[in-house]
């Protein structure tokens, strides 16, 4: 295990990725899980993973090809467990947990191109796709592949949103508590990035009827 | 395009939104990490499909011809009198002697003197080694199940990490993970070793449940019985005694409990007292109950074993 994890959450750059302060970043009884499992209960962690697995997981398919996404998974919780002694701020769990979900999958990507030779530059650039909207990577469906990559395609911050509700199911507020950004942000995610999705579907399917 | 419906989806549904949320569901995560819901399943062979197979059947044996005159090999470093190892070959130490393997690019290979070692296969996702007898230490940075290292006692499968491998003349097998964690498989069985625990097996009947490095305690106590080295006698019956034994077994002893009760050959009041146990510390996750458990159900009992895995982290030194 390689990665390297950042220890604070760092906020999205893009468009539409404003933080929540206080009490939105912070779930019910997620501060005091996270004090717990910082300071050493195992069993504080395993809830930790009951609570933020489905999300973790959201991000990673926002970023990662599918097929490696529950291995990423597990990745991204070993690291936690070795990281959240240095937790500094336990109110913001969820949004500490994507960071290291993020730089877990841009690793991942990082040795899957190793054409990609800049690291700073690799760093400051948004998170890459997997695959090209046409691969299906292997998938016996698809339509279904398809859609994902077009998802995995859009903006950082809007496929993130989106794999959350469209893949994971969560509601609006749920993301907005789980991630730590705000109501508005979330609803802005959501709108722009599905409509960008919609766009892209439709000239995909104009490039296929045509 | 309904917002309300992006933003809460209790209310009413949005076709174009549901249409989406449907195909990609597939892609949903689901606790049963070992078998995810979007395996492929088996279906008729397409023309298509037989054409695109062939074509890459050939481009396969052109690039086998290509490197047919050169063997993968490990680079060996620490003896002067051979420098690699290929697929199909040996390496012996004599005692005293050392020597370090470098797998590609995912890592090294310590060898011990007296160790016998060989190659079974070299490639982007699979390397496979098999130690007859000898210590090994391996440190891997690779996807999970890419390297292997078989033994006559069965076969440790690298899921990240780094551990030492101990194979004595009798075939027997002792693994101690010190980071990340290992799958040690063997006829069919197949036991989770974290960093920091250890697991041995026996070329007859395979690995012992794993369990972290301890001085005594009740959790000693509680396996003499389970493996039918104790009997219990007393005024008290032997299910109280053995459910206050369990009671006061540590949240390490957990990842031995857990071996225990997935284990069928252990009796069933015990394995039941044990999942009694185990429930007080691990609550059931999403889409695994009682009855799934109690009927064996593989997919729940991996994923109620997952929700544990990271308790079983533990921290030394």
């Amino acid at each position: 295990m390689t990665a390297q994890v950042g220890i604070t959450g760092s906020p999205n750059s893009e468009p539409g990725s404003g933080r929540a302060a206080g009490a939105e970043a912070n779930p019910s009884g997620d501060a005091e899980l996270a004090r717990r499992a910082r300071g050493g209960d195992r069993a504080a962690f395993s809830e930790v993973y009951l609570r933020y697995a489905p999300v973790v997981h959201g991000v990673l398919v926002a970023h990662a090809p599918w097929r490696e996404v529950p291995d990423l998974v597990q990745d991204v919780f070993v690291l936690a467990l070795r990281a959240i002694g240095a937790l500094d701020e336990p109110e913001r769990l969820g949004p500490w947990l994507i960071a290291i979900a993020r730089n877990r999958a841009r690793d991942h990507l990082k040795r899957r191109r190793p054409e990609v030779q800049h690291e700073a530059e690799l760093e400051r650039a948004p998170m890459p796709s997997p695959r090209a909207p046409d691969d299906t990577d292997g998938d016996d469906d698809p339509a279904a592949a398809a859609i994902l990559a077009a998802v995995q395609a859009l903006p950082e911050s809007y496929r993130e949103t989106l794999a959350l509700r469209l893949v994971e199911g969560l509601s609006g507020p749920e993301i907005a508590a789980r991630t730590g950004l705000t109501h508005g942000s979330v609803r802005v995610n959501l709108h722009r990035g599905f409509r960008l999705l919609r766009e892209r579907l439709e000239q995909r399917e104009g490039r296929r009827t045509s | 395009m309904s917002d309300d419906y992006l933003w809460d989806p209790s209310s009413p549904p949005d076709p174009e939104v549901e249409r989406l949320e449907r195909a990609l569901a597939r892609y949903r995560y689901t606790p049963d990490a070992g078998a995810p819901r979007w395996q492929r399943t088996p279906r008729a062979l397409r023309p298509w499909l037989v054409a695109g197979g062939l074509a890459a059947a050939l481009v396969l044996a052109a690039v086998w011809l290509a490197r047919a005159g050169e063997p993968a090999a490990y680079r060996i470093e620490g003896l002067p009198e051979r420098r690699s190892i290929a697929v199909g070959e040996e390496l012996e130490l004599a005692p005293g002697a050392s020597a370090n393997l470098r797998i590609g690019t995912l890592g090294d290979l310590s060898v011990a003197g007296g160790s016998r070692l060989r190659v079974e296969a070299i490639g982007a996702e699979e390397h496979r080694l098999y130690l007859e007898r000898g210590r090994v230490e391996a440190r891997i940075a690779a996807l999970p199940r890419v390297f292997q290292i078989g033994t006559p006692a069965g076969r440790a499968v690298d899921l990240g990490c780094a551990y030492v491998l101990e194979v004595d003349e009798s075939g027997a097998a002792r693994v101690r993970v010190t980071e990340g964690q290992i799958e040690f498989a063997f006829d069919g069985r197949e036991v989770y070793v974290p960093a920091n625990a250890v697991c041995r097996s026996d070329p007859r009947s395979g690995p012992s449940w794993p369990e972290f490095e301890r001085k005594g305690g009740p959790l000693d106590d509680f396996l003499a019985v389970a493996r039918g080295e104790k009997e219990l006698t007393g005024k008290v019956e032997p299910a109280t005694m053995v459910a206050e034994l369990l009671a006061e077994c540590s949240s390490e002893d957990t990842l031995t409990l857990w071996h225990v009760f997935a284990d069928e050959r252990v009796e069933g009041w015990l394995r039941d007292l044990v999942l009694e146990r185990l429930r007080r510390e691990f609550p059931l996750p999403r889409g695994v109950d009682a009855a799934g458990l109690a009927a064996r159900d593989a997919a729940q009992l991996r994923a109620w074993r997952d929700s544990m895995r990271p308790a079983w982290y533990v921290r030394r030194g």
